[in-house]
């Protein structure tokens, strides 16, 4: 072991001596996983029958990392999966910074604070209101790393497989929507006319839009809907074709006819939930735009292959992240909007004492409120160089090489 | 509750209490004199589902006409446990459901409210609106393949998808499926038993006969080893009478016709299946084998198409290089047919 990886170790074990991780419920049925500073594998199959055997080993083994199943087994410390014996899981939502668009350029910290937003936006539109979850059925958890997870672990889903698992994050990623059974395309005999062959009724087809009152996808495709026709009747051309690229493919006159059309027969449309006095080109052209710009910003982020797992190891809440020192934090949907992991995933068991390290790059970073801005041999608190240095940012000691335990 | 209604859903639990029902005892049923046309209304639902997988809806206008429909429930499945089958229960208990269905689809909303109670999912029938809890509806509609079934394309509000009543309907008779079979074989007494052994015989006849009839005709040289998993598992479930998603039925035949299997050969491995329709599923095989219309059949998906259907199972050290990306590109490495083109 590395003097960083003894440093780490050291301020782990004070934490794991002062907090040990609440138990998951039925932790008895779950298998609990590990990874360790001294060894390079990851110890399954592990199960823990009461509070204080899981202590125990915590303060005993200080693992850098720290997992438990989101699945339930007969036996949970089984060595395979056929001999543990599935019972359910947990109904997980992940969501961490790898998925974002642009996380190179941004800081941990603002990586951070835009998962917390997509997070917010999936508990509140997809998990309370659609799937209509109790709030106190979903705990939250800041992974200590990259995001937030969700658990539901409610008995109305643990039983549900992992194609069925499949159909939720489709639901919520809005993968196979079809938008035309949101804005139904409806038949009306339009004028009747006298042919050589009898009476005629010509059709005309003109869509519909999901009234008011709607819930789930309708709901949104309405509230979407309002948006962009607001957009068209009142944004300068140049920013509507640039907001919405389906109409900036178009000639600038078919986009300004469409916004003087809509800026006619707006009141009615929203009125009667149909684009009747529109003609037929242009309400497809909106249908096309919510397709193709609208739905896809409505959508929800959610990590597929989490969701769909129902095997899969999930990091312990209230252990500390071998990464960043920080905190697993669990949360309720209360806490999580004033959420700065920052300031409230530092354990205080980490001290003020100062501790030399040594930067490899320059580097910047406000933990527990203070700002740091550091580069080269420096003396930090303890906390802020178990951040840095599980971190991969510094390394402990003035640079010199590592002389060894003794 | 009334009699009609006992005669039209005889498994619902409160049918037992019916006093006429009740009053009569399982040895009268299997042999009462008075009980003769229970019995043969009772084989015919057995022989019924093992022929066709319906079970028809006879006329229960009069009184006895009712008691006859209920009281032939139980001594089906008295037939049905004592021939122990599979195959038989899970053809069975599909039957007894799609004949269920064929009723709720006429009834009006209190009552096929009634009938979801008795299958444990959460439903809501309010204002002549059907809402069942979207993690029972995704436990019932994950065997339902096509988009018009997916959760995405449903409203969802506060845990309840809205449905249409024959898609809910079409719901409850995949859940009463589960029930009836869950409930099969039941326990039945050495005396019952003895007396029932004639039809039991005659239905064990015609189970045999039919199984037998569709393995004499496969005399392919198929190799299990050399398919790849998902193929594997597919086959496995048709044999073992697993009701295969609609994708799942493609990719199978299409695979098996790709690699020279005929129709008919292909039909013998689907006969195992507990909604085995011979007219249907021959139409529906020489559909994707192209023989309907004298044309060449369709291609076996390939690996990426098999991963989104969520039929990619298993997959082996094979499946992990790189240049296997099709399941006929793995059969034709292990079998040693490979293209020399
Ligand atoms: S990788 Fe391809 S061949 Fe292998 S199991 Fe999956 S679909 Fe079949």
């Amino acid at each position: 072991m590395d003097r960083n990886s003894r440093f780490l170790l050291k301020s782990f074990r004070k934490y794991y001596l002062a907090n040990a991780p609440p138990m998951p419920p039925r932790y008895g049925r779950r298998e609990f996983g590990f990874m360790f500073f001294d060894r390079d594998y990851v110890q399954r199959h592990m199960g823990f029958q009461t509070p204080a055997d899981l202590r125990r080993f915590m303060v005993g083994q200080v693992p850098s990392h720290s997992y438990y199943s989101t699945a339930y087994y007969r036996r949970p410390g089984a060595p395979t999966m056929d001999e543990k014996e599935w019972m359910g899981a947990d109904l997980i939502f992940d969501l961490d910074a790898d998925h974002l668009e642009g996380a190179d350029e941004m800081t941990y910290a603002g990586m951070l604070e835009e998962v917390k937003k997509e997070m917010i936006r999936l508990i509140d539109t997809f998990l309370l209101d659609d799937l209509g979850f109790p709030e106190e059925g979903i705990q939250i958890v800041f992974s200590g790393g990259r995001g937030y997870h969700a658990h539901v672990s409610l008995q109305s889903v643990l039983g549900l497989g992992a194609q069925e698992r499949r159909e939720i994050v489709d639901y919520v990623t809005s993968t196979g929507l079809d938008v035309d059974r949101l804005f139904p395309a409806v038949g009306t005999a339009n004028k009747v006319s006298d042919t050589s062959d009898g009476r005629r009724a010509s059709v005309r087809f003109n869509r519909e839009i999901p009234p008011k009152n709607s819930e789930g996808w309708k709901k949104r495709a309405r509230e979407g809907f309002e948006v962009l026709v607001e957009d068209v009747c009142t944004l300068p051309p140049q920013e509507l074709r640039s907001k919405y690229p389906t109409l900036g493919k178009k000639n600038a006159s078919t986009v300004a006819n469409l916004s003087n059309d809509l800026r006619k027969h707006r009141k009615f449309i929203m009125e009667n939930d149909r684009m009747n006095p529109m003609d037929t080109f242009r309400q497809e052209l909106l249908v096309e735009t919510m397709k193709e710009d609208v739905v896809p910003r409505l959508a929800g982020e959610v990590d597929e292959p989490v969701t769909a797992d129902i095997k899969r190891l999930i990091r312990l809440p209230g252990s500390v992240h071998g990464r960043t020192g920080l905190r697993v934090v669990p949360l309720t949907r209360a806490e999580l909007t004033g959420f700065d992991p920052f300031l409230m995933a530092v354990p205080e068991e980490y001290s003020d004492e100062p501790v030399q390290i040594t930067m490899r790059r320059p580097y910047e970073v406000t933990l527990k409120g203070e700002r740091f801005k550091l580069n080269g041999t420096v003396e930090v608190p303890e906390y802020a160089a178990v951040f840095l240095v599980g971190r991969r940012e510094a390394e402990i000691g003035d640079g010199s090489p590592d002389p060894g335990p003794f | 509750m009334d009699l009609l209604f006992a005669a039209r859903y005889p498994f619902v639990d409160s049918v037992s209490e019916i006093p006429e029902i009740s009053s009569v005892s399982a040895e009268d049923v299997v042999s009462s004199p008075y009980m003769e046309d229970v019995r043969r209304r009772g084989l015919s639902r057995v022989m019924e589902a093992l022929e066709s997988a319906e079970i028809g809806t006879p006329s229960l206008l009069g009184k006895s006409d009712r008691f006859t429909e209920i009281m032939s429930y139980p001594y089906a499945r008295i037939l049905v446990s004592c021939v122990n089958d599979r195959y038989l229960t899970k053809r069975y208990a599909l039957a007894e459901a799609s004949r269920a269905a064929d009723y709720l689809e006429e009834e009006d909303p209190k009552r096929i409210d009634a009938i979801a109670r008795t299958v444990g999912a959460k439903t809501q029938i309010v204002d002549g609106e059907f809402k069942m809890h979207f993690a029972d509806y995704l436990r019932l509609a994950s065997r339902i393949k096509g988009s018009e079934w997916k959760l995405v394309n449903h409203d969802v509000g506060k845990g309840f998808v809205t449905l249409p009543k024959g898609k809910f309907v079409r719901l409850l008779q995949n859940a009463l499926q589960d029930r009836i079979e869950s409930e099969l074989p039941l326990d039945v007494p050495n005396a019952i038993a003895n007396a029932v052994r004639g039809d039991v015989d005659a239905i064990s006849y015609i189970l045999a006969d039919r199984k037998s009839r569709f393995a004499t005709e496969f005399t392919g040289d198929l190799n299990p080893d050399h398919l790849p998993p998902c193929i594997r598992a597919l086959l496995g479930g048709a044999q073992s009478g697993t009701n295969l998603p609609h994708a799942g039925r493609f990719a199978l035949v299409s695979f098996l016709n790709n690699i020279g299997m005929g129709s008919e050969q292909i039909l013998t491995l689907f006969s195992q299946s507990p909604d085995f329709d011979e007219s249907k599923s021959i139409y529906q095989i020489k559909h994707i084998t192209g023989e309907l219309y004298g044309r060449e059949g369709y291609t076996a998906p390939e690996c990426k198409t098999m991963k989104t259907n969520g039929i990619c199972v298993n997959e082996d050290d094979l499946c992990a290089r790189e240049k296997v990306n099709h399941p006929l590109i793995y059969y034709r490495i292990k079998s040693g047919t490979g293209r020399r083109d």
